[in-house]
């Protein structure tokens, strides 16, 4: 039976019918599968939430103890029956506790893959796995041709050279708080960087969780201890997340250097006009190169593709494999 | 550990005018384009003056239309990853670097002799483009593009790359003409009286506590004296036919639908970047750029990117 026949779309995402339940559903359930603890994908006030531990931790730090009703921990390579449907989780790379989700209903193999990073040398997480399936619902986020990721340990060069380079000016790194944060300072721990480092409150919040999970970031301190040194250390790192403006007093003499992690930065325009004087190109998804990778690794003979441009996809399976790819909304429209 | 990373991005460390060039891209203040600058004359090498060349005088254009550089590519990847990601990216230089096959691990580029090769190429010299291309990584491929092709002008003032010039340039033999040439626009420089401005910002919009500015209109005055919004628009690098739809829309949304404007200075020059543009009709000027940014206001030379598209257009005749 193909997937189409036992999975709807409605208001609140991917229904699974057979199992009574959403798979990171937008808007409220009684019962969710939840991939990650991004916020796009995991959301407060379900029910019940299927999830890894370490995303379960992670949405009781951003959430409070209340982000769901009853907590149902799933690890990874595990499986758990939820209605008629058999669920298991498997690693996605991406940051701490993400999974993708194969769902298996008589035997038909739907894999959800939640976002996902191939390739691994993430220190903060499993590595990514491919999820043997019949057909895959992707993410897409970066499903350009022009999109090409280097080594972010390459990237993570350039930072530390610009801190030697300009030694009397503190770098301001712009990174999303939950993932990105943990892993450049993973990162730069295993590069021998020893500093302390400076950090906005929601990523230490988020450091907490990873740190009861085993993940070392050494020392990181508050911003605004930062902002209260009367002589800073000048080659100072600072993490602050993009969405959060720095107080002017952080900032007086307007030497600070501003730098962001992020895939958009592939794009030098895009870095350019958020003014960035250092755009590191470091990103917790697949590049356009993973994503076929990715696709070929789990056999699927379709694939669904969303949070991302379907149409470079569907252009490349024309061309070059016998693949059929949708766009998620046009599934049961086709 | 991973079976995929790109040499490119290896090369773009090791090529030292990519680096500077792409530092110098990203700057945001003076202290840093100097920081960059005195890091790459350090040694004070006779090839440095082709760098100081392009930052001072401005670099060769080679005869190539953007059209047929689109043609070329489509030769060699299929069409719609060419369409995908320039409807994305918005900017020619930057799709065809990443689009261009191939990769090259570290592969050097002696930009002097590059350079010398691009003046002496005439018409039609499109077969010549490709093989440079060829050879380059993706960061090589945008800086030559950009230096050769766009003809970017990096916005570096004079005083800046006199100020980080070694001790001892003058008495570079390579060097010394442009020392004096940079001596000469300095002085200029400091002598031009100010003038005022015959453009201003009409309205902003900031975010709350924001230091820059999200969006942004100026304005020129028009035959009655009043201040008619308009956004000048400069260059984010399309391609002929899209600079003449984009030119048609400004003309219908300004002097085409109300009237010519008298008279402003033709040498100010406002350069906004922008990556893709929109239509907007609730905007006066009836359109609205995605991520613009001012990212300058200058007097003088290149106001011919802009103002004289018509005589731009004359030279590259394009059917709409």
């Amino acid at each position: 039976m193909h997937p189409r026949m036992w999975t709807c779309l409605d208001r609140s995402g991917l229904k699974v019918q057979p199992g009574g339940f959403y798979v990171d559903p937008a808007r409220v359930v009684s019962t969710a599968v939840v991939t990650h603890g991004h916020a796009d994908h995991a959301r407060a006030g379900h029910t019940t939430v299927v999830a890894t531990p370490e995303t379960h931790a992670l949405m009781r730090a951003r959430y409070g103890a209340k982000y769901c009703e009853r907590a149902v921990e799933l690890r990874l390579h595990e499986s758990l029956t939820l209605g008629e449907v058999e669920i298991t989780f498997y690693p996605a790379g991406h940051v701490m506790g993400s999974a993708q989700v194969q769902l298996n209903y008589r035997g038909s193999r739907l894999a959800v893959s939640g976002d996902y990073k191939r390739g691994g040398g993430d220190p903060t997480c499993a590595d990514y796995e491919p999820v043997p399936c019949d057909v895959f619902l992707t993410e897409a986020t970066f499903a350009y041709p022009l999109f090409r990721f280097p080594n972010p340990e390459w990237e993570l060069e350039r930072l530390l050279q610009s801190m030697l380079q300009f030694a009397d000016r503190a770098h301001l790194l712009e990174v999303y708080s939950l993932g990105k944060a943990q892993r450049l300072i993973a990162m730069l721990r295993a590069a021998g960087w020893q500093h302390p480092l400076y950090a906005h409150s929601s990523i230490l919040a988020i450091n907490e969780v990873y740190e009861n999970f085993g993940v070392d970031l050494g020392e990181v301190r508050p911003l605004a201890e930062f902002r209260q040194m009367e002589n800073r250390e000048r080659a100072a790192l600072l993490l602050n997340p993009p969405h959060v403006q720095l107080p002017l007093q952080a900032n007086p003499d307007g030497r600070m250097l501003y730098c962001s992690a992020s895939g958009w930065n592939a794009v030098r325009k895009h870095a350019r006009s958020r003014r960035v004087d250092l755009p590191l190109v470091v990103s917790d998804h697949c590049d356009w190169d993973e994503l076929r990778q990715s696709i070929h690794a789990t056999g699927a003979s379709e694939v669904w593709v969303t949070h991302g441009p379907a149409d470079s996809l569907r252009e490349w399976a024309k061309e070059s494999t016998d693949l059929r790819v949708l766009d998620l909304k046009e599934v049961w429209n086709a | 550990m991973h079976d995929s990373y790109h040499p490119d991005h290896r090369s773009r460390m090791k090529d030292p005018v990519v680096a500077l060039f792409e530092a110098l891209y990203f700057a945001n203040d003076d202290a840093i384009r100097r920081t960059h600058l005195r890091k790459y004359l350090e040694t004070l090498h006779p090839a440095h003056s082709v760098v100081l060349g392009w930052l001072l005088l401005g670099s060769p254009k080679v005869p190539v239309r953007t059209t047929r550089l689109k043609a070329m590519l489509c030769e060699r990847i299929s069409t719609w990853q060419l369409q995908h990601s320039q409807k994305f990216i918005g900017d020619l230089a930057e799709s065809i670097a990443a689009l261009w096959p191939g990769d090259s691990d570290g592969r050097e580029v002696d930009w002097e002799r590059l350079s010398q090769r691009m003046k002496s190429l005439e018409q039609h010299a499109e077969s010549q483009i490709a093989d440079v291309l060829d050879g380059m990584c993706e960061a090589q491929r945008w800086l030559f593009l950009q230096v050769f092709v766009k003809g970017n002008d990096w916005n570096i003032r004079p005083q800046v790359l006199l100020e980080s010039l070694p001790p001892g340039a003058e008495q570079n033999a390579a060097l010394e003409p442009l020392v004096r040439e940079l001596r000469v626009r300095v002085n200029a420089a400091k002598q031009s009286p100010r003038r005022s401005w015959s453009m201003v910002l009409m309205y902003g919009e900031k975010a709350r506590g924001g230091a820059g500015w999200l969006s942004w209109t100026l304005g020129l005055k028009d035959v009655q004296e009043r201040w008619l919004p308009i956004v000048k628009v400069a260059p984010a690098w399309v391609d002929e036919l899209e600079a003449v739809r984009l030119e048609d829309r400004m003309r219908d949304h300004t002097s085409g639908g109300r009237g010519p404007i008298v008279e402003f200075e033709k040498k100010l020059v406002v350069e906004v970047e922008f990556s893709a543009v929109k239509s907007a009709p609730r905007r006066k000027c009836g359109i609205a750029l995605e991520q613009e940014v001012m990212c300058g206001i200058r007097w003088g030379a290149a106001v011919e990117i802009v103002e004289d598209l018509d005589a731009f257009l004359r030279a590259n005749p394009v059917e709409k």
